[in-house]
């Protein structure tokens, strides 16, 4: 008998069916959600690897710094410029440059026998040229320095690009996440 | 279709997809598949992109950071020589210490003592022979034998060659090098600093700054060191103690071309240091769609601040 009932089922002229249209578009939606999410990762990983390549500029750009302080750190006067107790050269507005360049350094600065530099001089140049070489090597970067750590006995170079502020970056020695800035606390004098 | 069970005629009508859903369904296939194609050669490029700019990236810091380990070491003067009386380093008669070779390309010599292996005192530092930069075992027999590496551009292949005296031969650094400058930070100025540190003693004050006063390219080092020598009083310094800092500059191309919009790195140009360089000049392309990045770094030869 049960092969009777096997039979009513198999009714004369079935119908057919496929998917609808809709329900054609609904499922591409979400495989495209899915290939959306791909391009997200994709996004991602080109975001992260683009802070690598920002965080090692910086860390670049403080290391040259330290050099450049280092070798000119015998001067009172320049290490007062460096830390910037003397003079506004780390908040003065730099000179507008050509767009894409490296950096429009003031090349007659302590450059060729014609311009010979004193100390205080040469600390200045650096600080102009350093700045200008963040903001050609970081979107928006910038640089400072100050006297840091306890009886303000080190010296901290600071590096800051995107949205951060270079006066407002603290030594992230927590662990609580990276701002797109960058400390480095020496100690040359 | 006509199926006969249990001696009935059972009938079905076969139904396909017509051309329209057919058409349709593969239309709709197609632009899958035109988007993973978008999504992969995006990739591709992506892909292209990091691993030059990566690439870039890591040529020029390592060839910095080489010369920069080199420099440091200049003028070391060994083991068996104790009286270091030529503290940066000796000149060679067939090389000039350092020489400027045109427009794009400098030249640095670098030299020091070799650190052999000292079985006699048995420092730890000196328990290995050290090798040149060709990697050519530095004969601990041969005592007062100087290492000198020339770092200089191959014009033809742009490669940073660094060559050894030992053995002549030359071994590439990195490649794809389109400009290679050096400075040399000179001590010009005799007499104390500018401002001596209240806080320091008044010897110490009017102790004789060591600081460079005036960064010149190869082609004007001699007159400043002549300048430098005049100033300071024969006997102060050797000459070659005037050089304080050594600033080196380079640019490295990517591998491969294509990479960037070649219309916008065209009208790109570049500084290292004075030298400028830009599109159709100087002999430099920039329409090739290849990165550039310059690379500059500047090293404080501790050696050179070592009092009188």
């Amino acid at each position: 008998m049960r092969r009777t009932q096997d039979l009513q089922k198999l009714r004369p002229f079935r119908k057919v069916s496929g998917f609808t249209m809709l329900e054609v578009v609904i499922a591409m939606a979400v495989g495209a959600i899915g290939v959306m999410a791909f391009a997200g990762l994709q996004l991602k990983s080109l975001e992260v690897s683009g802070q690598s390549q920002e965080r090692s500029t910086a860390v670049f750009l403080a290391s040259e710094m330290v050099e450049r302080m280092s070798s000119n750190a015998q001067d009172y006067g320049a290490q007062q410029i460096y830390q910037g107790e003397v003079g506004v050269y780390w908040n003065q507005t730099l000179d507008e440059y050509d767009s894409g360049l490296f950096y429009t350094a003031d090349t007659d600065y302590c450059f060729g026998l014609g311009n010979p530099c004193n100390e205080a001089e040469m600390a200045q140049g650096d600080i102009l040229v350093m700045r200008q070489m963040s903001r050609a090597l970081l979107p928006n970067g910038d640089m400072t320095m100050h006297k840091c750590g306890d009886a303000d006995v080190f010296q901290c170079i600071v590096v800051a690009w995107e949205g951060s502020d270079k006066n407002n970056c603290s030594l992230m020695m927590d662990g609580s996440g990276l701002d797109d800035c960058f400390v480095l606390q020496v100690k040359i004098w | 279709m006509k199926i006969l069970i249990n001696n009935k005629l059972y009938s079905q009508k076969e139904q396909g997809f017509t051309l329209v859903e057919l058409m349709i369904s593969s239309a709709l296939g197609f632009i899958v598949v035109a988007g993973m194609y978008a999504l992969f050669t995006v990739n591709k490029e992506t892909i292209r992109m990091q691993s030059n700019i990566g690439m870039v990236h890591e040529q020029g810091h390592f060839a910095l950071e080489l010369i920069a380990e080199d420099l440091r070491m200049s003028g070391w003067p060994g083991v068996f020589d104790a009286a270091g009386t030529e503290p940066f380093g000796r000149r060679d008669a067939s090389y000039p210490l350092f020489k400027d070779a045109g427009d794009k390309y400098d030249t640095l010599v670098i030299s020091r003592r070799g650190r052999s292996a000292d079985p006699v005192n048995s420092d730890p530092l000196l328990a290995e022979n050290e090798t040149d930069c060709v990697g050519n075992i530095i004969d601990f027999n041969v005592v007062n034998e100087p290492l000198t590496h020339i770092y200089y551009v191959n014009p033809d292949t742009r490669e940073l060659m660094c060559e050894s005296t030992l053995s002549g031969e030359a071994q590439a650094l990195i490649a794809n090098v389109e400009s290679f400058q050096v400075l040399y930070g000179v001590d010009m100025s005799a007499g104390p600093c500018s401002t001596p540190n209240p806080d320091i003693s008044a010897k110490d004050a009017a102790a004789e700054c060591m600081v460079p006063t005036v960064y010149v390219t190869a082609s004007e080092l001699d007159e400043a060191l002549k300048l430098a020598l005049d100033n300071l009083g024969s006997g102060a310094h050797s000459q070659l103690l005037a050089i304080k800092t050594v600033r080196l500059s380079i640019m490295v191309a990517s591998e491969e071309d294509g990479i960037v919009d070649a219309n916008l790195s065209k009208d790109r140009r570049y500084f290292l240091f004075e030298r400028y360089l830009a599109h159709g000049l100087q002999d430099s392309e920039f329409d090739d769609g290849r990165i550039r990045r310059v690379f500059m770094r500047t090293v404080a030869l501790k050696q050179a601040f070592r009092g009188p």
